[in-house]
């Protein structure tokens, strides 16, 4: 039987505002495993990995590395310790180059500067040594998503760790990209590393780990060997209930087309973000979900399609009218409803009330004003209706927006957009980082929306969230839309990655519509 | 893991409520720094009770001493709901000064120049000019920013620097009193022109009653109509502001027009009200104060109202005590600054409210 | 005329004018760069000032009365810092508290210390050195441009060298982007980013004080109120067109400094009839000229790169 490398006992966190992220937390990881730590959105699993790497400190409990207890105070005692981390979101500099990146907080001197020839040749061999492919003097900004994860990796191996964290490594990558991570992970574990793999994805899990340990609302429901359990007893655990399964699709047929879009050019900065030549539709009571890996031309797609960014060339249209290069202002007067990519800097105002997040749309409407003053009844009256609605979880809409759950907020954000019912809908990554049983609810209301005949452009990068949603899926590669499917019992996942990674595109048809 | 419900966590509830309210933290702020300037009247002044008494209570002793305090007022309200109209919306608009001055110039030149118009049209081109010149000279750096996204708060500070120069430059040359007098200012303004009390029973000056309606005008103006709504929402957050369809540009240049034409009619309200005349660098610090005003205020234009009358009240207090003893006016700027240090870093409320949550936290583990 | 503008005496005036405006965008910018926009630094300087003439006038030495506008000039930008980052205060409320404390407190203790009103000159101030290298003084053209030069300028050219190295090529210039740019990133390697946030104040703070010093006992020896006029956010700006690098900002605030120095000679011309308020306003005008310029090349910038 191994030894534990990893014993953390009776661990809790609670943060000054009285939340509580983990309580009474019992996990130990045996040397040389792959331990699967899962749980939902907010179910305290990045909260405990950061307290085991010194990037917060606990409330309660011990922690003990090989045997001995540690108070780690911050993450280099962490790395000291033997310990790494690969972050959800990347902690690169983006204008320093790899080298310089990897280094960062650790840098060999000469003197008092930078000895940047050992440090590379340290770090070439590492790479040869793992089979890391990386170009040591790129510079971060240039690198495409799967390469910058590498470059975290060899930084948690640079600076000596035995033990490696990898918190939802891949959320941006495609299935193929994940075999292969896979494949590193089981070489690492070959040579002696050990590998706590923090994911809410329970099909990873069961392909590569050892054991598992489900957490829900902060606390460890169970660990478990893989082997002696299924997905459905993951995910049951998980939720604590049984996950339903989206509403049905209702069947149409010769609907209009509401949003067309043709030969759509935008231009970025840097090469990989443009968008080439896109077309595509939605007809009323579709869903059209687009498929891709972060940083091949959704945002910028999305950007031009809702005013932020300029067309280069190609047409827009809604309801047959050119809405292509409309300003920000004219498109929100029409029946388009807008969910964000990001919910906290563009989807809300954290600072200002629920209640005057909720009425952003309806400022112009004659009924809610006298003139140019504020009908406060009827706007608080509106914000109350939506609240209640959408069953958003608060005490009051006085509240600031920053009180509520990232969920929650979510749910605000979708209240508003869709509350108008509006032709068309353009949700982006709607359910990221958010809890199941609003997952849930907000694929419903999409569902909702689309059986009373709205069109809904749905782009994400969960593809089990595309294929539960779309009727049509478009996948985009490196700016282009290469192949556009329908969704029916053959299309599989595996599949779709080929296409977002490249490797595969479909013969261009006339009518792509 | 139970909560103990005990006496001493009920006291903590009450006081938790009490200091978590910004307002009261302002007032602890205040009495505090009140506390460290008498401390300090006791260490350099010869006869300290003196001038606490000077400071404090003469204010309300003759009806011209309480008069001051208004008079005092009036452009700290003024400048103070000028800065919370820019502050509002998330801009830093430093030039209050600059502004002021612009304005106040601008209406003695048309006090001076028009002539022939009957009296009460010729009042309100005074009023207008100086309204015109403070927004257009805030506008400069407005449009600065909404266009060229330049820094506003060094621009702004050194316009302050550009009109008081130029404005010196005007009055020590061919705009000077041509009655020959060596003071740097114009020649003294009509009578008619200028804004004389409330009325004989009550000797306040009405610029006081011109500050109290600009406050209670913008009040409605950002928090019960639309337009107020878009320039706060911008001020919390631009993004989502302009994902909403708000125009950005037209807010920046509403938030600092407005504050340089409220910062503009100040100064026709203090040239009018109390020189009668424009000399030069007659209110050096006036910018600062309003923005310290509108800071006590936690940017809000009705509040700006009471920490205007209280600095107006420690101003004229301050000048009594320079009277009567050694102590300079420079003291009541003192006690200013060290509120603001205070205020600013909300270092109370955070105190005790990280105390009363470190509390609750051992207990709950 | 023309001798009046382009002689070496000028070149002097013009070295001399620079040097405080270089040491603060200098300091200026290592907040800048670890993230934190610092506007404080016409108070350090005008704290500083004072300070330094005071312990200057008392000791008779150069060296402490540096060395004291340093102390409190670190003194305030700790405070600053701290504020900023224990009680997450707005850096900029902070700044224009710390300006305003600094205005008031100096005119305060100039009265409440020396009985003035105005200004203090006291007899007894040590001057900081020029620096006057002896074998340079038989080389025609070198003793002119290289001798006779305060010993601050001479540091301060020290001192942005000594920056550019530490941004380009120390693991603590490294440390510093790192935190302005993904704070995230430095704290996940371990990098102490509050350690960051207050040294590099620190550093502000010291660089103030050396100009702060030279104010009031190097470049002249008298304190006078408000006596920076506006040059602690004239740095800003400078700092600004040096585009936060040392080196760009050694060439901004050459170029400020010759604007002043422009203006000065203009006021010594026979027959100037133009008041001389309005040739002080020239080195404002052009800080805001300097601005509207690095915004209209940061746009064309911006555009270019899509």
């Amino acid at each position: 039987m191994s030894e534990n490398v990893i014993e953390m006992q009776n661990v809790y966190k609670i943060y000054p505002n009285g939340t509580v992220a983990n309580k009474g937390i019992n996990f130990s990881v045996r040397a040389g495993e792959i331990h699967a730590l899962v749980g939902e959105n907010g179910a305290g699993k990045s909260t405990l990995m950061k307290m085991l790497f010194g990037l917060e400190r606990p409330t309660g409990g011990s922690i003990k590395v090989n045997g001995r207890e540690v108070r780690f105070k911050s993450p280099k005692d962490a790395m000291a310790a033997g310990l790494g981390m690969v972050h959800q979101e990347f902690m690169l500099v983006p204008s320093f180059t790899v080298v310089e990146n990897v280094a960062l907080g650790n840098e060999l001197v000469k003197g008092i500067i930078c000895d940047r020839k050992t440090e590379r040749k340290k770090m070439q061999k590492i790479a040869e040594e793992f089979g890391l492919e990386i170009d040591l003097n790129s510079r971060i900004y240039q690198l495409p998503i799967g390469v910058k994860q590498r470059v975290e990796i060899l930084k948690t191996l640079y600076n000596g760790a035995k033990t490696i964290i990898l918190d939802e490594p891949t959320a941006v990558l495609t299935p193929q990209e994940t075999e292969e991570l896979f494949q590193s992970l089981r070489m690492l574990v070959a040579k002696g590393y050990t590998i706590i793999l923090i994911t809410h994805k329970i099909q990873e899990v069961v392909s590569v780990s050892d054991r598992v340990t489900v957490l829900r609302d902060g606390a460890v429901i169970r660990t478990m060997d893989t082997r002696d359990t299924t997905q459905e007893e993951i995910s049951t655990l998980m939720v604590g209930r049984k996950l339903s399964p989206p509403i049905a699709r209702k069947q149409f047929s010769d609907m209009e087309t509401v949003f067309a879009v043709k030969g759509l050019n935008v231009s970025n900065r840097r090469k990989a973000g443009a968008v080439k030549d896109v077309s595509f539709s939605i007809r009323a009571g579709e869903v059209f979900g687009i498929a891709g890996v972060d940083g091949n031309g959704q945002t910028e797609l999305i950007a031009a399609l809702t005013g932020f960014a300029p067309v280069n060339s190609g047409e827009v249209y809604f309801q047959g009218r050119k809405i292509t290069n409309m300003t920000i202002a004219d498109l929100r007067d029409l029946s388009i409803g807008y969910i964000p990519e990001d919910r906290n800097t563009m989807g809300a105002s954290l600072d200002s009330s629920i209640g005057e997040n909720l009425v952003l749309n309806v400022l112009k409407r004659k009924s809610f004003s006298w003139g140019p003053l504020i009908d406060q009844k009827a706007f608080s009256a509106y914000s109350d209706k939506l609240i209640r609605n959408f069953e958003i979880k608060t005490d009051s809409r006085k509240l600031p927006m920053r009180s509520m759950s990232g969920g929650n907020v979510q749910k605000a954000v979708v209240a508003r957009e869709l509350s108008e019912d509006p032709k068309l809908i353009i949700a982006c990554q709607p359910t990221r980082g958010v809890d199941i049983a609003s997952i849930e609810y907000i694929h419903n209301k999409i569902i909702e929306q689309r059986n009373a005949g709205a069109a809904v452009l749905l782009v994400s990068t969960e593809l089990t969230e595309i294929l539960a949603l779309s009727d049509r899926i478009g996948m985009m590669y490196n700016g282009e839309l290469v192949a556009v499917v329908n969704n029916d019992e053959a299309l599989t996942e595996n599949e779709i990655g080929l296409y977002i990674l490249g490797l595969k595109r479909q013969e261009r048809s006339d009518d792509l519509a | 893991m139970k909560k103990t419900v005990s006496m001493r966590s009920k006291i903590w509830a009450v006081l938790k409520k009490v200091f978590n309210d910004d307002l009261l933290s302002v007032l602890f702020a205040v009495v505090f720094s009140l506390i460290i300037g008498c401390g300090l009247i006791f260490i350099i002044s010869d006869e300290p009770w003196r001038a606490i008494e000077s400071l404090f209570v003469l204010p309300f002793k003759t009806s011209y001493q309480v008069s001051n305090i208004f008079s005092k007022a009036t452009p700290l309200i003024l400048l103070g709901v000028s800065a919370s109209v820019t502050f509002q919306s998330g801009y830093f608009n430093m030039g209050a000064q600059g502004q002021f001055y612009v304005g106040a110039f601008a209406g003695t030149m048309a006090a001076i120049y028009v002539t022939g118009l009957p009296v009460w049209l010729h009042i309100a081109i005074v009023y207008l000019a100086a309204v015109a010149g403070g927004m257009l000279y805030a506008l400069i750096a407005g449009v600065l920013r909404a266009y060229l996204n330049t820094n506003e708060v060094v621009v702004t500070l050194m316009l302050n620097y550009i009109a008081t120069n130029l404005i010196a430059g005007l009055l020590s040359g061919w705009l000077r009193d041509p009655s020959g007098s060596t003071a740097v200012r114009t020649q003294y303004l009509d009578e008619s022109l200028l804004l004389s009390d409330i009325s004989a029973a009550i000797p306040i000056n009405k610029g006081i009653l011109i500050a109290l309606a600009v406050a209670a005008a913008v009040y409605f103006f950002m928090f019960k109509s639309k337009s107020g709504y878009r320039q706060r929402l911008v001020g919390k957050n631009m993004l989502f502001a302009r994902y909403g369809g708000i125009n950005i540009n037209r807010t920046i240049l509403i938030s600092f027009g407005l504050a340089g034409a409220i910062a503009g009619l100040s100064g026709a309200v203090e040239i009018l009200g109390v020189h009668g005349t424009y000399f030069n660098d007659f209110a050096s610090a006036i910018g600062g104060d309003g923005l310290i005003m509108s800071l006590l205020a936690g940017f809000n234009p009705l509040l700006v109202v009471i920490s205007g009358l209280f600095f107006g009240y420690l101003k004229t207090g301050a000048q009594i005590m320079q009277q009567n003893t050694a102590i300079t006016r420079d003291f009541a700027a003192l006690i200013q600054t060290i509120i603001i240090m205070l205020i600013s870093s909300r270092m109370l409320a955070a105190y005790f409210n990280k105390r009363r949550l470190n509390k609750e936290v051992k207990e709950l583990v | 005329m023309f001798r009046q503008f382009f002689s070496i005496s000028v070149f002097s005036v013009l070295l001399r004018q620079m040097t405080p405006v270089l040491l603060s965008a200098l300091g200026c910018m290592f907040c800048y760069r670890a993230g934190t926009f610092n506007m404080g630094m016409e108070g350090y300087m005008l704290f500083s000032a004072f300070a330094s003439i005071s312990v200057n006038a008392l000791t008779q030495s150069w060296v402490l009365g540096l060395l004291a506008g340093m102390a409190i000039s670190i003194l305030f930008a700790l405070l600053h810092a701290f504020f900023v980052h224990k009680y997450k205060a707005h850096t900029i409320i902070v700044g224009f508290a710390i300006n305003t404390l600094a205005s008031a407190l100096t005119i305060f203790l100039l009265q409440a210390l020396y009985g003035s009103s105005g200004s203090y000159i006291p007899d007894t101030v040590d001057p900081i050195p020029t620096l006057t290298l002896p074998f340079l003084k038989s080389v025609p053209v070198l003793d002119g441009l290289l001798n006779g030069h305060s010993v601050v300028f001479w540091l301060a050219i020290l001192l942005t060298i000594a920056a550019h190295i530490t941004f380009k090529k120390t693991p603590y210039g490294m440390h510093i982007i790192a935190v302005g740019e993904n704070c995230q990133a430095a704290r996940s390697v371990g990098i102490n980013d509050a350690a960051i946030l207050y040294s590099t104040f620190v550093i502000c703070g010291a660089l103030s004080g050396i100009a702060g010093a030279f104010f009031s006992t190097g470049a002249t020896k008298i304190f006078v109120r408000d006596m920076i006029a506006g040059l602690g956010f004239i740095s800003i700006a400078v700092m600004n067109l040096g585009n936060g690098k040392p080196i760009g900002i050694l060439f901004a605030s050459l170029l400020y400094g010759a604007s002043k120095t422009l203006s000065l000679q203009v006021q010594t011309l026979p027959n100037m009839t133009v008041p001389s308020q309005f040739i002080e306003m020239i080195p404002y005008v052009l800080t805001v000229i300097m601005l509207i310029v690095y915004a209209l090349v940061e746009m064309r910038r911006k555009k270019a790169a899509s």
